[in-house]
């Protein structure tokens, strides 16, 4: 029933988007409103569908529909609730749909909000929302369908079809439930659980300015109307994103067990590149807005940064790059490649089109280096080189050595860590210095002149630290390039605030409030910064000067690393309450003889596989961090212990609270007069403009 | 794709904008050192990092491949494994699995299952023993293989398709019950 249910929803869906996807392109060639409102109506149809699919997976997950294929694979009998409900994006399937309703939630939401104020645009928003709507749902229905089932076919045999196969009678549906395997071990953490929605989120949020740009170059309208309509959705995608990539490093840290939380490998890799086009759109978007300039540049970070999405969710879904994060093979490859390489071309096509046509011309000339665009340019610049250098280590050079050259090569670590740190070095240096220079031109003189406070301060800094004991050069070096860029966007924040105290006599606390209030995008902008550097200094101090140790203890005996020891006391085995046995070890941490904390790292075995769970002790200054790696099997006298030191690490997390906090900040709405005032605003003028 | 992206950027956006001169001159020379670094950077680092990634047949039938770091993947046998967790000593034994497969999990089960198999074995110091390290994963290792032919492993990566993707229920389980 259940199944039934979600199969017609899907297919509802499929049919409403292709229809909407038809009647918008229509309405919008041939000016017919109707058709218009009618592809409207078919797109806000999709949510409330696609929520009914959803609903029914979830109620089989629930309630154990084991004839259900994807309820069978990633839940049994003794899976907890909650995991049931987060199951729906435990594995291919399930997170397909998920995938479809997100961007429906964001399709539905678009349109509300924008349909008055742009309206010109909505047709064709329609048209691409609604296209790749249907394609993932099409995926879905036809590729990797959440609602197969198991049946019994007269010859003995166990097909898995969604429609009940001629003859074919449900399998004994006890049989099944004993023979689930429950959700995989790996993915039962809190980090897992909502960094798949967070990542997700992010990446179908792209879809709308996408969408929107699309949607400028097909109706004509070039103007920065689309920029308008997309910049709080662009942050909102950002923002997730963001999240979705921090969450992923903190799940890494507690679970993968190995000390570190970026390993470069190419899933990681896949959601990360589209977050640097991104990075480098929000970037740019503001020269249009300012300058007029660099409008075609912009529709290429657009396409880019969805293109990205597309074949990162591509690479990572198809099995075409062998990672340990990657879903099984499987028969989406083909469809998603075309779907890929389709988007780009026709947007790319589009581009061209316009250009050629010239209307894309620019409204401004770049004249001065220094001048506030160049120095974007460039950050755009080293963005996209970031980007290419990525995309060419992860994917680029593997694919192409095998269709050219007949063999398989690799990059490893040693070329992200090699390629990467003085690209990273080149965006810290803009970002320090880019916020200081102005539109059209500065003066070399006048940005050393507004450098001075920030580099005085980012001297004091460095100063302080190198008195306080740390001598290594490099890090030295990039502690400074780092804070810099934090300094400057305090000193402006600073900045603004003074010159509200002193010309409007506002009290400090105040000027704060109502600089934010006034210039959010702005100053939301430099909290933004002000996370990164955060972040910056805490994988400087993680990667730099991580420590580890490996010593086998007998109880009572302790190790020492840095000025931290720890004492093996005990060890006590244990069964959790879902079944799995844990082996615990009991340890103590002191720090200049001092108890400070007591840990528990253990291994939990689960039927299919172990598991290996840290304990960490976490301050602001460092982790410490370890693994129970081994312990005589009989009397457990002696158990071996991996430890690491991770200095600043809680600075990468706590950055990205404070990443998080500028982003909302700048994208908080403004208030706007109600829509019945504004339009009669522009109404008026625009009868003024007639008259 | 990024990289076409780029190009028309510099070709066709900023030099028409510009007037010929002095400006157009700095921002091309400016243009052309960030190039000329980038491309250094990323040709320097690919000539470090690259790693052939060949199969264990490959690796032990040409000898050019000896002292050479490269990236290998073979099925992992569950009896071979030792860990010697006082040490941080891992050794075990993989069985070749073809360059192209269909299915991961076929090729895993029939890389262990088959004696005729050319295996290798592998030892990893300092790592600690991953969860995963099972009968029948795909273990993807990058290292040296010593004069003795034991693969040195420096990195060691596991997958275990059978283990989390599942091919659904065995029929045979289901038959008996409802068959009796």
């Amino acid at each position: 029933m259940l199944a039934e249910v979600g199969l017609a929803a899907l297919l509802f869906v499929f049919l409403a988007a292709i229809y909407a996807v038809v009647a918008a392109v229509y309405g919008g060639r041939h000016h017919a409103d109707q058709w218009v409102n009618s592809a409207r109506n078919a797109s806000l149809l999709t949510f409330p569908l696609l929520l009914l699919a959803a609903v029914a997976l979830w109620a089989a997950l629930l309630s154990g529909q084991y004839q259900i294929s994807y309820v069978w694979s990633v839940s049994s009998p003794s899976t907890p609730t909650f995991y049931r409900l987060t199951a729906l994006w435990g594995s291919q399937q399930g997170s397909l749909l998920f995938w479809s309703l997100l961007m429906s939630l964001f399709s539905t939401a678009a349109l509300l909000l924008n349909w008055r104020t742009h309206r010109r645009l909505m047709p064709y928003v329609i048209a691409y929302l609604m296209a790749t709507l249907a394609f993932f749902v099409g995926l879905s229905l036809f590729f990797e369908n959440p609602f197969e089932r198991y049946w019994l076919l007269p010859t003995n045999e166990v097909a898995q079809t969604a429609l009940i196969p001629a003859g074919a009678i449900a399998p004994d549906l006890g049989r099944l439930a004993e023979t689930a395997q429950g959700l995989n071990p790996l993915l039962r953490h809190f980090g897992m659980i909502i960094h798949p929605p967070m990542l997700y989120l992010g990446f179908v949020g792209f879809v709308i300015p996408f969408a929107f740009a699309m949607a400028a170059l097909a109706s004509g309208d070039l103007s920065t109307n689309w920029i308008k309509a997309t910049r709080r959705w662009t942050l909102v995608a950002w923002l997730f994103l963001s999240l979705g990539l921090l969450l992923g490093g903190r799940w890494a840290y507690d679970v993968l067990g190995w000390g570190g939380y970026w390993g470069w490998d190419p899933v990681e890799n896949a959601a990360f590149l589209p977050w640097l086009i991104g990075t480098a759109f929000l970037h740019s978007v503001m020269i249009q807005e300012n300058r007029g300039m660099l409008k075609t540049w912009n529709m290429f970070l657009v396409i880019g940064t969805f293109s990205a999405v597309i074949f990162g969710t591509f690479a990572t879904r198809s099995g075409l790059i062998s990672s340990v994060h990657s879903f099984a093979r499987s028969e989406i490859g083909f469809p998603m490649f075309l779907f890929w390489a389709i988007v780009t071309l026709i947007s790319i096509g589009l581009i061209l089109w316009r250009w050629n046509r010239g209307e894309l011309k620019d409204d401004h000339q770049f004249a001065n280096l220094l001048s506030r665009e160049s120095l974007f340019v460039l950050n755009n610049l080293i963005f996209v080189v970031l980007f290419v250098a990525i995309f060419w280590g992860s994917f680029g050079a593997p694919i192409i050595s095998e269709l050219f050259f007949d063999t398989n090569i690799t990059l490893g670590t040693d070329y992200f860590l090699r390629v990467t740190p003085p690209l990273f070095v080149a965006l810290y240096i803009l970002m320090g210095v880019a916020p200081l220079s102005a539109w059209g031109a500065t003066s070399l003189r006048r940005l050393g002149k507004s450098l001075l406070i920030p580099l005085i301060l980012t001297a004091i800094f460095l100063l302080f630290i190198f008195v306080s004991g740390m001598r290594d050069l490099g890090a030295l070096v990039g502690y400074g390039i780092v804070s810099l860029a934090g300094f400057v966007a305090l000193y402006e924040i600073y900045r603004g605030a003074a010159a509200r105290h002193v010309s409007l006599n506002e009290n400090w606390l105040w000027a704060v409030i109502t600089l934010f209030g006034r210039n959010r995008r702005r100053y939301g902008g430099y909290i933004v910064h002000l996370g990164i550097t955060i972040i910056g200094i805490g994988v400087i101090g993680s990667t730099v000067f991580q420590q580890e140790t490996q010593q086998t203890l007998a109880k009572g005996e302790s190790l020492s690393i840095g000025d931290y020891s720890m004492r093996y006391d005990d060890f006590t085995p244990a069964i959790a309450d879902d079944g799995r046995m844990m082996q615990i070890a009991d340890v103590t941490v002191l720090r200049g003889g001092q108890e400070i904390a007591r840990l528990r790292p253990r291994i939990d075995v689960y039927p299919t596989t172990p598991m290996t769970i840290a304990g960490s002790y976490s301050t602001l200054e460092n982790d410490f961090y370890v693994l129970l790696v081994g312990w005589e099997e009989v009397s457990q006298s002696t158990a071996t212990f991996k430890v690491y030191i991770n200095p600043l690490i809680n600075l990468v997390w706590w950055g990205g609270l404070i990443l998080i906090f500028g982003t909302l900040i700048a994208a908080w709405p403004t208030e706007t007069l109600p829509i019945r005032v504004r339009e009669q605003a522009r109404g008026d003028r625009h009868a003024g403009a007639s008259a | 794709m990024a990289q076409a992206t780029w190009e028309k950027h510099t070709s066709a956006e900023i030099p028409s904008h510009l007037k010929p001169g002095k400006n157009r001159l700095k921002f091309l020379i400016g243009g052309l050192l960030i190039l000329a670094a980038v491309a250094y950077l990323i040709i320097s680092g690919t000539v470090t990092g690259a790693r052939f990634f060949i199969t264990v047949d490959e690796l032990l039938n040409d000898s050019t491949y000896v002292g050479q770091t490269v990236r290998i993947s073979g099925a992992v046998l569950g009896d071979s494994i030792q860990y010697d967790s006082e040490k941080l000593l891992i050794e075990f034994t993989i069985a070749n699995i073809p360059q192209k497969f269909d299915n991961l999990a076929v090729a895993l089960r029939e890389a262990v299952s088959n004696p005729n198999v050319t295996q290798l074995q592998v030892r990893v110091e300092n790592e600690v023993k991953p969860d995963l390290l099972q009968h029948e994963a795909q273990a993807i290792l990058t290292g040296k293989l010593d004069e003795n032919g034991v693969f040195q492993a420096t990195e060691l990566l596991l997958k275990c398709p059978s283990r989390f993707e599942e091919d659904g229920p065995d029929p045979s389980s289901l038959n008996s019950r409802s068959e009796a």
